[in-house]
């Protein structure tokens, strides 16, 4: 049989120009971050244990860990930047010719069964693209809050435990903080499964769990991330930090 | 007009080998130089452009919907015939070949019958070779069952969906062939006239049905598979488009058009609700493999199935035929089925009979009914909104097949040289009656197996010069098409298309349907006629011929029903026999069975057009039976 | 019962097209949805005006022609079924229901309710078949065929093309039918020789066409008449990653 696709370009080339190809990037490149996402998490979790009786508290030196790993960290921030920017470009292209697929549209849409999550993928993308920025401006640059981040232990560490009471003190940064987090568990929704599917794995033996994964990350993904900046607002941890 | 059907002689199992050798062959090298013309994409019209095109012809296919995986043969649901014996039961191409001649009431030629159980074998290995997705048993190997009252289980099946995964077979590869570049498809476009030069068939008009252009097409031969006429009926199990334009318009032209008359009422198809209804669904014949078939003793019974004691019911089949009981052959169960509704018996004193699961139901269990027939079910359900788990079902006879059609030789060649007709568009194979399962398999023999063969001999011994669209007949063919579509269009009528075809429908159901007489043939021959004059006085077609236009499509199509119609009567009239589907009430057994005249009616029935004007001279061709003995077919 | 019907007219593919609004008066509940139509358009006709032209063949849900999205849903609001097999006990009297075509740029509208699905046989043209000649096949029993492989492949074989899928997707992507016969052909013994140059070809002519990309949505399945499972895209996927990365 002869082919039009056979005979142009690179395997990666080709790939990465069709449909197929570019919902595997963003599938691949998707999995990378949701693999990110849950471990930042955990590790931010460490801001609800107790205050120790003495020395820095553990997600300080959690913090420090990482700090301690040097070029690691690097070629991770590198790395996420990169997925980051190859599931954005995916997305943008795919939905350029996925709107040109359907140059007019319906007078009645009716939607069968589909997640409601599933039809806003683009916009809940584009809205935590906008919170991962300032999130990094705010905790990471320390360009929003300098009041909160601004803050030293003794040894000369950043006192990011004190950043984050004060931070999730401000009832409107912790609002934010809540409604991103949420934004960013309805997009897992639908992506989580979506992305076993693309890549060919939801298969009759593994559909249920396929299935489940999707939800069930998305619901750890909002409990987690929002019980850190509500515990804070509602006073639950950081009392030994004083101030607002 | 000389009836030859160029038969092979000697003994029958070497006829096609003898002939295969006999046959001219066309250089490979010069196959391309030949265009052939396929009118049809159906099993047998797909399945022959796609090999004429592998052999390396030029083909140009044509069919009317949007594309050619889309011809009515995709209905059909129970399954294929093939002798090939994997049951072990008894089964030969010797008793497919017997089956199907006894099947056809012995109204069919056995040099052509026996090439068709021949191929059979050919056919599954070619449609399994294509991936189609036959039943299969836990070993991995094809399934077989009994179908249509068949001794043997002789039947491959694909669920109840055999006919589409045997189409999609052959239209996956003609793809394969417009790929390639040998075969071009043309996809809404419809055939309006044959055009003759020199005698030879050497081209047609089309009419794109999108835009309405007409266009001239010149070829070396032209191949017509345009499926059969139940149309004429209006109600039929046929799709909505299936016609009999192209097949009249070349017997217009010089094909003579054999048995017109025998047509085949399914007796297993929903019943009619509505004036308004628009076609008739069939539901398989595999049904009556457990159904069991009743109505009430009492004449006007309105009581629900369910407030009928079993000894007020009559299982009429089991009574009258205990060897076959409900598997008697599609035109006697048709037959009994209007006997018992015409004395009043029918559901609810109406025109329907009870086709009960009840029975099987408590003997084998829902799961095992579900598991055959789950999806029949769910049709039924979906179209009646009634459950036939608990319910029986309501079934009634409705036209379904024509074993008539254009008269061919054994080479598939009609009376105009050039011009080859392929499945049930022709006459050949079935007889009176065709068995189930064998409509797939003629198909695909005639498509895939026979005319590859015929064809090339053809061209290699007709030796024609070469041809134009420039040719006066082409000019002339096209002015008589545009002629006639100007002549509908400007009929500035108040009657809808629709409301002639279901007149039509109704005379033939009523006087040329299930049985037949000579005062009623005689009757609607003359109602015909004057509804054919009213038809090109005050019918109403809407719009233009440049545009997609229904009302034009139909209206040409109506307007040939309003003829063949006419032929299928003249045809019933002057066969005072019954035999298979036609059942003349003059000619029967004292118990009311189909009576065959053999001495007398043993022959083809091959009619010619004369001209407007006058009327349609019928000529026989003699059939003679060296292998099968004439018997009066018993299914007591 | 009476319905209330607005319907996209539109002369050709070039022509801008609107909704009118028709009424269907005296509808009897076992009439199918084509009948209905056929009933307006009968009054249509009677009254010398065009009639809604519409696609539509066998009528009885196997050769996937009629294609209409009735409230926002191809085929109508009823599962499992063509738009032929509508029946109208599904509406109530005094309902209204809008009918529009199919709507993709890989399927332009013809007329009215017609479109040109012809995308969808340059799919199949571009590789979906097993290449045998005619006479070519082995003896068909020679190769046994494990029965669950089989009766998958089957699934995927049933498709009828209507293109109900397209329709139903947000991006009008024709992965469910381009993966159907993909996945058909690939589980079956006889179509491995083909089965990634096949996938290659056929979303290679998928994308050529203009359709949008699979979100995993999954509204295909639900819309499809034939029921055949979004597993075809999965299945489709895998394949295509494996070939593409083979550097075939």
């Amino acid at each position: 049989m002869s082919t039009a696709a056979n005979a142009s370009g690179s395997a990666i080339g080709r790939l990465l120009s069709s449909t197929i190809g570019l919902k595997v990037l963003m599938a691949v490149t998707g999995f990378i971050w949701v693999g990110f996402v849950l471990g930042h998490m955990v590790g931010n979790l460490q801001i609800l244990l107790p205050m120790p009786a003495d020395g820095p508290h553990a997600i300080n030196k959690y913090a420090a860990a990482l700090k301690a790993t040097g070029g690691v960290l690097w070629v991770v921030r590198f790395g996420l930047l990169a997925a980051f920017a190859a599931h954005v470009w995916s997305a943008i292209t795919l939905s350029g010719r996925n709107k040109a697929a359907r140059a007019t549209t319906y007078a009645v849409h009716t939607n069968i069964q589909a997640k409601p999550s599933s039809y806003y993928m683009l916009v809940s993308g584009l809205a935590i693209l906008g919170f991962i920025i300032f999130h990094l401006a705010h905790f990471t640059l320390g360009l929003v809050q300098p009041e909160a981040a601004g803050h030293y232990l003794s040894n000369g560490m950043h006192d990011v435990y004190t950043m984050f009471i004060l931070g999730f003190r401000n009832p409107i940064y912790a609002g934010l903080y809540i409604v991103s987090n949420v934004l960013v568990g309805l997009h897992l929704q639908h992506a989580v499964s979506s992305m076993f599917q693309t890549l060919g794995l939801r298969t009759p033996k593994y559909r249920a769990y396929v299935d489940f994964a999707g939800p069930a990350i998305s619901a750890i993904v909002i409990v987690g991330n929002v019980l850190m900046p509500l515990s804070v607002l509602l006073g639950l941890i950081g009392g030994s930090v004083p101030g607002s | 007009m000389k009836l030859d059907s160029n038969e092979p002689t000697g003994p029958i199992e070497d006829r096609w080998d003898k002939h295969r050798f006999a046959m001219k062959l066309v250089n490979p090298a010069n196959k391309r130089k030949f265009k052939v013309i396929v009118v049809g994409s159906g099993l047998a019209g797909g399945s022959a452009a796609a090999t004429l095109g592998e052999l390396g012809y030029n083909v140009d296919c044509f069919c009317y919907q949007d594309s050619p995986r889309r011809a009515h043969s995709i209905a059909a649901q129970g399954g294929i015939n093939s002798a090939k014996n994997y049951p072990n039961d008894g089964d030969s191409v010797f008793r497919l070949f017997y089956d199907t001649v006894k099947g056809g009431d012995y109204r069919s030629r056995e040099s052509n019958v026996y090439r068709l159980s021949q191929v059979s074998l050919n056919i599954i290995d070619q449609a399994v070779g294509q991936g189609v997705p036959f039943a299969r048993e836990y070993g991995g190997l094809l399934a077989n069952r009994s179908f249509g009252g068949a001794q043997v289980s002789r039947t491959f099946y694909a669920r109840g969906q055999t006919g589409q995964q045997l189409l999609l077979g052959a239209y996956q590869a003609l793809a394969r062939q417009i790929h390639a570049g040998s075969v071009t498809m043309h996809n809404r476009t419809e055939m309006l006239d044959l055009v003759v030069v020199d005698g030879h068939a050497r081209g047609i008009i089309t009419r794109n049905l999108i835009d309405g252009t007409i266009t001239r097409h010149a070829a070396d031969a032209v191949v017509l598979a345009t499926g059969g006429y139940s149309n004429v009926f209006f109600l039929s199990t046929n799709a909505m488009g299936c016609n009999v334009t192209a097949a009249f318009r070349a017997y217009k032209k010089g094909a003579a058009f054999a048995n017109p008359c025998y047509t085949q009422i399914h007796p297993t198809c929903i019943p009619v609700t509505g004036d308004y209804q628009s076609k008739l669904t069939l539901m398989s014949e595999s049904l009556r493999n457990d159904g069991r078939v009743w109505v009430s003793k009492k004449v006007g019974d309105m009581r629900p199935a369910s407030a009928i004691p079993d000894d007020e019911r009559d299982y009429y089949l089991e009574r009258r035929y205990p060897s076959f009981g409900n598997l008697v052959p599609r035109d006697v169960a048709s037959r009994n089925a209007k006997i018992v509704c015409d004395e009043g018996r029918g559901v609810g004193g109406g025109q329907a009979v009870y086709l009960d699961f009840r029975d099987v139901i408590a003997r084998d269990g829902k799961a095992s009914i579900e598991a055959k027939y789950g999806n029949l079910f769910h049709m039924y359900q979906k179209i009646t909104d009634e459950d036939p788990y608990t319910v029986p079902m309501r079934i009634f006879p409705a036209p379904h097949y024509t074993m008539g059609g254009l008269w061919v030789d054994y080479n598939l060649m009609s009376t105009v040289p050039g011009l080859h007709v392929l499945g049930e568009a022709n006459f050949s194979d079935h007889g009176s009656n065709r068995l189930g399962a064998s409509a797939l398999m003629q198909g695909l023999a005639d498509g895939y197996f026979v005319i590859p063969y015929t064809l090339g001999n053809y061209l290699a011994t007709a030796k024609q010069g070469e041809v134009t669209t420039d040719h006066p007949e082409f000019a002339a063919a096209e002015a008589a098409v545009t002629g006639r579509i100007n002549k509908l269009l400007n009929n500035q009528g108040s009657a809808t298309v629709d409301s002639y075809h279901r007149r039509l429908g109704r005379i033939m159901w009523t006087h040329c349907g299930m049985s037949r007489t000579d005062e009623g043939l005689r009757t609607a021959i003359a109602e015909i006629a004057a509804l054919r004059v009213e038809f090109w006085e005050n019918c109403s077609v809407t719009g233009s011929n440049g545009t997609f236009n229904s009302v034009l499509e139909r209206a040409g199509r109506v307007a040939d029903f309003l003829e063949l119609g006419e032929l299928m009567c003249r045809d019933a009239l002057e066969r005072r026999e019954s035999c298979g589907g036609h059942f003349r009430e003059e000619s029967q057994t004292a118990e009311g069975e189909a009576l065959r005249i053999d001495d007398g009616f043993s022959h083809v029935a091959a009619w010619e057009y004369t001209g407007e004007d006058s009327e349609p001279v019928r000529h026989t061709e003699e059939l003679s039976f060296e292998y099968v003995k004439l018997t009066q077919r018993s299914y007591k | 019962m009476n319905v209330t019907l607005k319907v996209w007219r539109q002369e050709g593919p070039n022509s801008a097209g609107r909704l009118e609004t028709y009424a269907a008066s005296d509808i009897s509940d076992h009439m199918s949805f084509l009948e209905m139509i056929d009933v307006v358009n009968e009054q249509l006709e009677a009254a010398g005006t065009d009639p809604i032209a519409f696609d539509h063949d066998c009528r009885e849900g196997i050769c996937g022609m009629c294609s209409m999205q009735i409230d926002g849903v191809p085929h109508g609001p009823d599962t499992g079924i063509t738009t032929c097999q509508l029946h109208m006990r599904t509406f109530k009297d005094g309902d209204t229901i809008t009918i529009e075509p199919w709507r993709a740029t890989a399927f332009p509208v013809v007329k009215d309710l017609v479109v040109d699905r012809s995308a969808f046989d340059r799919i199949i043209e571009a590789g979906g078949y097993i290449s045998v000649a005619t006479g070519g096949p082995i003896e068909a029993n020679a190769t046994p065929i494990n029965k669950a492989d089989s009766d998958e492949a089957f699934d995927y074989a049933t498709c009828i093309g209507c293109g109900a899928c397209v329709a139903a997707c947000k991006n009008a992507s024709a992965s469910l039918f381009t993966g159907a016969k993909l996945s058909h052909l690939a589980l079956l013994p006889q179509g491995q020789a083909e089965r990634y140059e096949r996938t290659l070809s056929m979303v290679a002519q998928m994308d050529l066409e203009g359709f949008g990309a699979c979100t995993n949505q999954f509204e295909c399945e639900a819309a499809c008449p034939k029921g055949i499972s979004v597993q075809a895209i999965a299945h489709m996927n895998r394949d295509y990653i494996k070939a593409s990365l083979s550097g075939r």
